[in-house]
């Protein structure tokens, strides 16, 4: 987005423009970036487009954050198509789009990034355009950072550090404060635990038996509270499997059946209203966080709890510590080991200690569960830091590397994207993560002498240009090793796995450099490669420093021992 | 017969040409590749 330096005249209101047709979670979660959005810009007009089959049953909620809510209803638009053909589906498409384009749009954000939400963004007509679209060659266009970083990082990988909703707040440019989220909604609280025990996808959900294990102790540990289970109307044959389960029989006065029985508004007022919110990761926990009702996630499957864990104080994320977690939808999967990895022990134990009120820590965590339990899980807690929610692992001496570098990426993007310094304390490192580390020094330091070659190409290629008789063989010849440079920054992906952010980020920046002729790309070219080299050279410092806080802390340790 | 799927077919045979010859694509062209993208969502949609 374009900074204007000249002041908008007071009665001028901007027109901002969100696009979102994911789901509800996602939705949701656009609602809390955009939160405190129209109280701290008045004067900005905040239209949402999203799909119809997600948006109307949230109306509720939207009509609050946004202005206008523009939704797209593609059951109307492909009514009979298999009869009537393209022209009626486009013609249908066309007279919504004449209704979206009266808006005079000054930025269109686009939040979704999927394939069709950059073909949406493309026909929109905007001043200014955030987020990926198509250009004329139907190439994909990202101009701003923060969506190059979300769809070079967030798509390919688990190291993004950022929840989806502090992301979409960078995206759109709303700064972080200082003040925590308060709660959208409020309401009294009543002795219930709220369980969905689905998910939009098989490998993301346990089976039917392990549900059954935690809401018998659930209801037996608490003999104050009720158990709901709920649930969508597809999900109701589902729900029956846990209910009737004979093991249940005993409390069954005490557990509800509510799956496919309420709308989206009555569960969002049910949730609130509730202790306890335990499930996968779905819309329900997002329900969840509007109300800081405290929340217990079991991710499994392609789940990443840094991303999805519901966005608030309260929230709980239990993970498995397979190797394979998380994996990618399109990953093969026999056997689901991620989902044998969490005990439900371990979630009923939980689930007790966050009713009892009782802190959750690390000395709980070794006192009341068994270390053979604990040894195949992470327990996440959220926490606000600078504005932003990060997750801390509850499970001592138990740091695993994608976290530790994940702290890394938080820092580094941070501050050479956000232009703010993130604080953390120097992560614990066993041998396995230094070796890890040591691997990944290597890594930076062959990728900035790569990002040095390319700062040393670029202006080869502008001293040439400038030059009073430019050879055009010199030309390509100094593009050629810039090209050279690409391949091999993808050679040191292949052997330090954990510097894919970086090499990504750059990969999707390289592909939409700024200007409309030769100069112009070779600077966009050179500060490309000047960003790469600072990336770097703050990874790499990130790095020394959490090894030698290790070498110290390891001497430190031995000499007291020796005493 | 599906009319939608064959006169699909026929636009991006149409829209694959224009780019092999380095003709930009124009914002109709970008339209019904997008309705493609939105129905073939909804199918996908459909099927979890």
């Amino acid at each position: 987005m374009k900074a204007s330096n000249k002041r908008l005249p007071e009665e001028h209101t901007s027109t901002l423009a969100l696009l979102q047709l994911t789901r509800f979670g996602d939705l949701i979660q656009t609602v809390q970036a955009v939160q405190n959005l129209k109280s701290t810009y008045p004067n900005y007009r905040v239209i949402l487009i999203a799909r119809s089959q997600f948006a109307k049953p949230l109306h509720f909620l939207l009509e609050r954050y946004f202005d206008k809510i523009y939704t797209i209803d593609t059951q109307s638009i492909f009514q009979d198509h298999q009869v009537n053909g393209l022209s009626k589906s486009l013609s249908s498409f066309n007279t919504f789009l004449n209704d979206l384009n009266k808006e005079n749009i000054d930025a269109l954000v686009n939040l979704s990034f999927s394939k069709s939400s950059s073909y949406f963004s493309s026909v929109i007509n905007a001043k200014h355009k955030i987020g990926p679209y198509y250009d004329a060659t139907n190439k994909v266009q990202i101009n701003d950072k923060w969506s190059q970083m979300l769809y070079a990082t967030v798509m390919r990988g688990s190291l993004n550090p950022y929840s989806l909703v502090d992301l979409f707040r960078n995206i759109i440019g709303i700064k972080p404060s200082e003040t925590p989220s308060t709660a959208l909604i409020t309401a009294e609280r009543k002795d219930q635990i709220v369980i969905h025990p689905f998910a939009s996808s098989e490998r993301k959900s346990w089976k039917a038996e392990k549900w059954v294990e935690v809401i018998y102790k659930a209801l037996k540990d608490n003999d104050k509270h009720q158990v709901i289970l709920v649930g969508a109307k597809d999900e109701v044959l589902k729900s029956q499997i846990i209910t009737e389960n004979p093991l249940l029989k005993t409390y069954s006065h005490r557990l509800q059946n509510l799956t496919g029985k309420t709308t989206i508004e009555e569960l969002t007022k049910l949730v609130a209203s509730s202790r306890l919110f335990v499930g996968h990761d779905s819309m329900v926990g997002h329900l969840a966080a509007l109300s800081q009702t405290p929340t217990l996630t079991i991710s499994l499957g392609n789940v990443r709890p840094h991303e999805t864990t519901p966005y608030h104080a309260h929230a709980y994320n239990i993970a498995p510590r397979t190797k394979c977690f998380p994996c990618f939808p399109s990953d093969e999967c026999a056997y689901t080991q991620c989902h044998h990895d969490i005990p439900y022990q371990l979630v009923s134990n939980l689930v007790k200690q966050i009713l009892s009120g009782k802190s959750v820590d690390n000395e709980w965590m070794k006192n009341s569960n068994s270390s053979f339990h604990l040894s195949s899980v992470n327990l996440y807690r959220s926490r606000f830091q600078a504005g932003q929610m990060t997750l801390d692992n509850l499970i001592e001496g138990q740091v695993e590397v994608p976290d530790i570098f994940r702290t890394f990426y938080k820092i580094t993007w941070s501050f050479v994207i956000g232009d703010h310094e993130d604080n953390f304390p120097f992560p614990k490192i066993n041998p396995n993560g230094h070796r890890d580390l040591l691997d990944a020094l290597t890594g930076l330091q062959h990728l900035f002498e790569l990002s040095e070659f390319g700062q040393k190409y670029s202006r080869y290629i502008l001293e040439e240009i400038s030059s009073s008789t430019p050879s055009i063989a010199k030309i390509k010849e100094f593009s050629k090793k810039i090209d050279e440079i690409d391949h091999l920054q993808a050679m040191v992906q292949k052997t330090s796995p954990y510097l894919a952010p970086i090499i990504d980020y750059f990969t999707v920046r390289k592909g939409n450099l700024f200007g409309d002729n030769i100069v112009k790309l070779t600077e966009s070219s050179y500060y490309c490669f000047e960003e790469s080299a600072q990336i770097t050279s703050i990874m790499y410092e990130l790095i020394q420093n959490t090894i030698a806080e290790h070498k110290l802390t390891t001497t430190k340790t031995k000499t007291d021992l020796n005493k | 017969m599906n009319a939608f799927k064959e006169d699909i077919i026929k636009e991006f045979d149409r829209i694959k040409k224009s780019l092999e010859s380095n003709q930009p694509l124009s914002v109709e062209d970008l339209k019904i590749v997008l309705l493609k993208e939105l129905i073939e969502e909804d199918l996908h949609e459909s099927k979890q």
